[in-house]
């Protein structure tokens, strides 16, 4: 030990705190960095929710979905509902553009982050969706919709078709 | 020893815990003076960087996130397609290629072919099949081919409005004007142009008497509304003698007076052009061909009397065709009516104009909902015309892709249904 030789016990210490401080700063990059993205964990839970409300209107109730998370105005954060029937593309106004990545009936929990829409949370469809976008509408739809923060759909499945009806 | 052990582990745990305390320190202090979300977009971006650096991570957002989906068009191609903000891109499995081409692409509202590895054979489908357009081959190692040959194309290509090029290391890319994909639109227009070519055929053999195709369908192109005229233009101002088959015409300004004398007219031209210099005859319609190079008075009659003999005898052989085309389609022969989608409509003979000074005869059907289909005639080719219902005929915008082999037809057709496949997903709307 004269020597300047390490220890066997100061070794391992050494090692051990060097682990930690790796472990330690994986963490912070962890909670802080990307794979906590807030958009992304947001998604994962309102499509949870999604999920389990059309599994309600599958066993033959009326499920209900809606998104409550005010816009995030610091980096303009909005979450939205989007079914995209036969199309690989949606536009909604202001130039926000989403793709989706299967081939029909895909509904999908995106977020436009600022620059972006993102739609990592989808679901394919056995069945089609027919939609109105509030009660008194005559007529349903068939083809490409959203749903913004402060929309509520309420959730049937009817026959082969699933009902979306959209209100405030 | 003990002791001194003891105290070298202390000092070890202290390092440590010194290095992390400024660690935490540096990250809370930062995090306060910066503000947290500054700190966080850094640590994210270099994290993301360093994810992307390792092959494990990629950007999330940006012109490059892409979706790939596999893609099959009922009765047709098989692909991938990959959908990107302001492109789809059909990349082609099943057949490999239509047309020499394997990859397509609607970028924003364009319509994209690209053709890699493609054969002599391929290139002049191509050109045929982009109209008018340029076409830059490139080979197996992207490497150019043949580009001298090419650039005239592209300079052509390049002054066309209809579309523009772009290349990449592996292609060329080409643009196609959207109108004319319309597939069933295609079918449709080529089911009008073989009936009416089939019944033409008739004509020819019935009528033909050995001629060559191209000889016995030249009256179908003469245009005898556009009189045989002989311009005078001079310091005087512009004086037009009109030959109708029958009668001279001479006007000046508003002024109108018929001539019934051909030496009245010539011997006016000849004045004016040798006699009083500085005035120009020409024939109109001919590219401004003139009689300048002419040197003696027989010389000019010569070539004013072949000029009205020449037009004479096209009028002629235009009323002798006409005549015998409609005794063929009028007196119930064979070709009266052809069979088209279902129904045998009546075929006729009309006149279209192919711009605002040419007429041309055209052999035509009408459907019960007002809709015409005809074939006319342009360089000794025919060329199909469409109109709907109370408008006038206007050329087919595929007239080239209309004469493709069978073969090469059900290609073109594909990759108009790639078209409207990706049209009807979304894109390039």
């Amino acid at each position: 030990m004269k020597s300047g030789k390490f220890s066997v016990v100061q070794t391992l210490s050494l090692i051990l705190g060097v682990g930690i401080f790796i472990i330690l700063i994986a963490l912070s990059v962890r909670i802080y960095g990307p794979a906590w993205n807030k958009g992304d964990k947001g998604a994962k839970a309102y499509f949870k929710t999604l999920e389990e409300q059309i599994g309600i209107a599958e066993g033959g109730g009326t499920g209900e979905f809606s998104l409550w998370q005010p816009v995030d105005s610091k980096n303009k954060r909005e979450f939205f509902l989007i079914y995209f029937g036969d199309k690989y593309k949606f536009s909604i106004p202001n130039g926000r553009t989403f793709l989706f990545g299967g081939k029909e009936n895909g509904l999908c929990i995106c977020f436009w982050d600022g620059e972006n829409g993102i739609c990592d949370y989808c679901k394919v469809l056995d069945f089609p969706i027919k939609y109105k976008s509030d009660e008194t509408q005559v007529s349903w739809d068939y083809g490409p919709w959203a749903a913004a923060t402060g929309e509520k759909v309420t959730i049937k499945k009817i026959g082969g078709e699933y009902e979306f009806v959209k209100s405030k | 020893m003990i002791g001194k052990r003891g105290e070298s582990d202390l000092a070890v745990a202290k390092i440590i815990g010194v290095v992390l305390a400024i660690v935490f320190l540096v990250i809370i202090v930062s995090g306060v003076s910066m503000g947290f979300d500054n700190l966080f977009n850094k640590v994210e971006g270099k994290f993301n960087e360093v994810l992307i650096l390792l092959g494990i991570g990629g950007d999330r957002g940006g012109a490059g996130c892409c979706r790939s989906i596999e893609a099959s068009i009922p009765d047709g191609t098989s692909g991938i397609v990959e959908v990107c903000r302001d492109k789809c891109t059909f990349n082609l499995t099943s057949p490999t290629e239509l047309l020499g081409a394997g990859k397509f692409a609607i970028v924003v509202d364009s319509w994209n072919v690209q053709g890699k590895f493609l054969t002599g054979t391929q290139r002049k489908i191509f050109k045929r099949f982009f109209t008018g357009r340029a076409i830059l081959p490139l080979d197996s190692s992207g490497k150019k081919i043949n580009l001298k040959a090419w650039n005239k194309d592209l300079v052509a290509f390049d002054s066309n409005s209809n579309g523009g090029l772009s290349k990449d290391s592996k292609g060329a890319w080409f643009d196609v004007p959207s109108w004319g994909n319309d597939p069933e639109k295609s079918e449709i227009e080529r089911k009008a142009f073989t009936g009416l070519t089939e019944l033409m055929d008739e004509l020819y053999f019935d009528f033909g008497n050995g001629k060559s195709k191209e000889e016995f369908f030249a009256p179908m192109e003469f245009d005898s509304n556009r009189k045989l005229e002989y311009v005078i233009e001079s310091r005087l101002g512009r004086i037009v003698f009109k030959w109708d088959g029958t009668q001279w015409t001479r006007r000046r300004g508003k002024l109108w007076t018929t001539h019934p004398n051909d030496d009245e007219v010539f011997e006016e031209l000849y004045r004016k052009e040798y006699q009083k210099k500085g005035g120009v005859v020409y024939i109109l319609g001919e590219g401004g061909k003139g009689f300048k190079e002419l040197k003696t008075k027989d010389d000019f009659r010569k070539r004013f009397d072949k000029g009205k003999e020449e037009w004479n005898k096209k009028m002629r052989a235009q009323k002798g065709f006409l005549s015998d085309l409609k005794s063929f389609l009028d007196n119930g022969g064979k070709g009266t009516r052809i069979s088209f989608m279902g129904s045998s409509p009546q075929v006729r003979l009309g006149w279209m104009n192919i711009d605002k000074s040419r007429r041309s005869p055209i052999v035509y059907f009408e459907l019960p909902n007002g809709e015409k289909f005809g074939l006319y005639y342009e360089g000794g080719i025919a060329a199909l015309a469409h109109a709907y219902s109370g408008q006038k005929f206007e050329p087919s915008p595929i007239n080239r892709e209309l004469t493709f082999s069978d073969d090469e037809w059900e290609q073109f057709v594909e990759i108009n249904k790639i078209y409207e496949f990706l049209r009807s997903r979304g894109c390039g709307i």
